[in-house]
């Protein structure tokens, strides 16, 4: 496998992830299995999980929209199987967990979900970040200025 | 008190009851599902005291009654005790009208066991 179908294949599979658990809260939460407030909370803790991932996986198909015979560097088996397996072993624990706290097994209390949803991404969110911004631009984040940069960058110049 | 046993029992819902005085019945109702809240399925719990005080050939019925919710769930396991919420004041509307029904339904018991 080449890199550039490695950073398609997996931005296709984060990206469906992203968005299919967040639609799979909101049938759950039809279904009765969540209060109106439990589903805006689990969709505001679970969104953030991946949109970094998702930001710069979208960033990259826009950027590269017309180039369509690019060809890539290989890459190893073992890269291409943990670029696979981490971000679908966190998908699977949090649908995992959705799929507990709608069915009230093991997770039946809303709190003890959200310190479930709080322990995958703290266990899986460094690796995963890892392995996807080895692929792809981390999305940049603006830092607000605050009084005392200004002062310090004349002083130092 | 049967009758509420019964009443809940049809249900599948599980009446406990814990008299203090005579006249006096405090009882809880857990297990219940969609029984305040009627066009939902959530889990719901009742506690409350039944008073009973004669007054001649009268008996006057009081009902003190409140109770919590908890999400529906897929499945039929309830959730943890600390999942449930308080029906006040969301379906405090909800509340008093069955607390009405439920007296209601307690005095033409009472009614018919007199006669």
């Amino acid at each position: 496998m080449n890199e550039i179908e490695l950073k398609n294949k997996l931005g296709i599979f984060i990206v469906v992830s992203h968005f299919g658990m967040l639609v799979l809260v909101v049938v759950i939460w039809l279904l009765g299995g969540f209060l109106t407030d439990e589903m805006t909370t689990t969709i505001a803790i679970i969104a953030p999980f991946l949109a970094s991932y998702t930001t710069a996986i979208l960033k990259y198909i826009v950027e590269t929209k017309n180039k369509i015979s690019a060809r890539g560097k290989p890459v190893t088996t073992i890269f291409a199987f943990m670029s696979f397996c981490l971000p679908g072993a966190f998908t699977l624990l949090l649908i995992a967990a959705i799929l507990l706290k709608g069915f009230n097994i093991g997770l039946r209390s809303f709190e003890d979900f959200k310190i479930m949803l709080g322990t995958t991404e703290t266990i899986f969110g460094v690796y995963v970040g890892q392995l996807v911004f080895s692929l792809f631009e981390r999305p940049e984040v603006k830092q607000p200025e605050t009084a005392g940069t200004h002062h310090d960058d004349k002083q130092a110049s | 008190m049967d009758f509420l046993d019964q009443r809940f029992a049809a249900r599948k819902a599980r009446f406990v009851r814990d008299p203090v005085f005579p006249g006096i019945v405090p009882f809880r109702v857990d297990r219940l599902r969609g029984e305040i809240v009627t066009d939902s399925k959530m889990w719901e719990k009742i506690e409350g005291t039944l008073f009973m005080n004669q007054e001649g050939d009268r008996i006057l019925l009081f009902l003190e009654i409140g109770g919590q919710y908890a999400a529906a769930g897929l499945g039929d396991t309830p959730p943890s005790s600390d999942a449930f919420r308080d029906l006040e004041p969301r379906y405090a509307k909800q509340l008093a009208e069955y607390s009405t029904l439920l007296l209601q339904e307690l005095q033409g018991r009472f009614t018919e066991l007199v006669k």
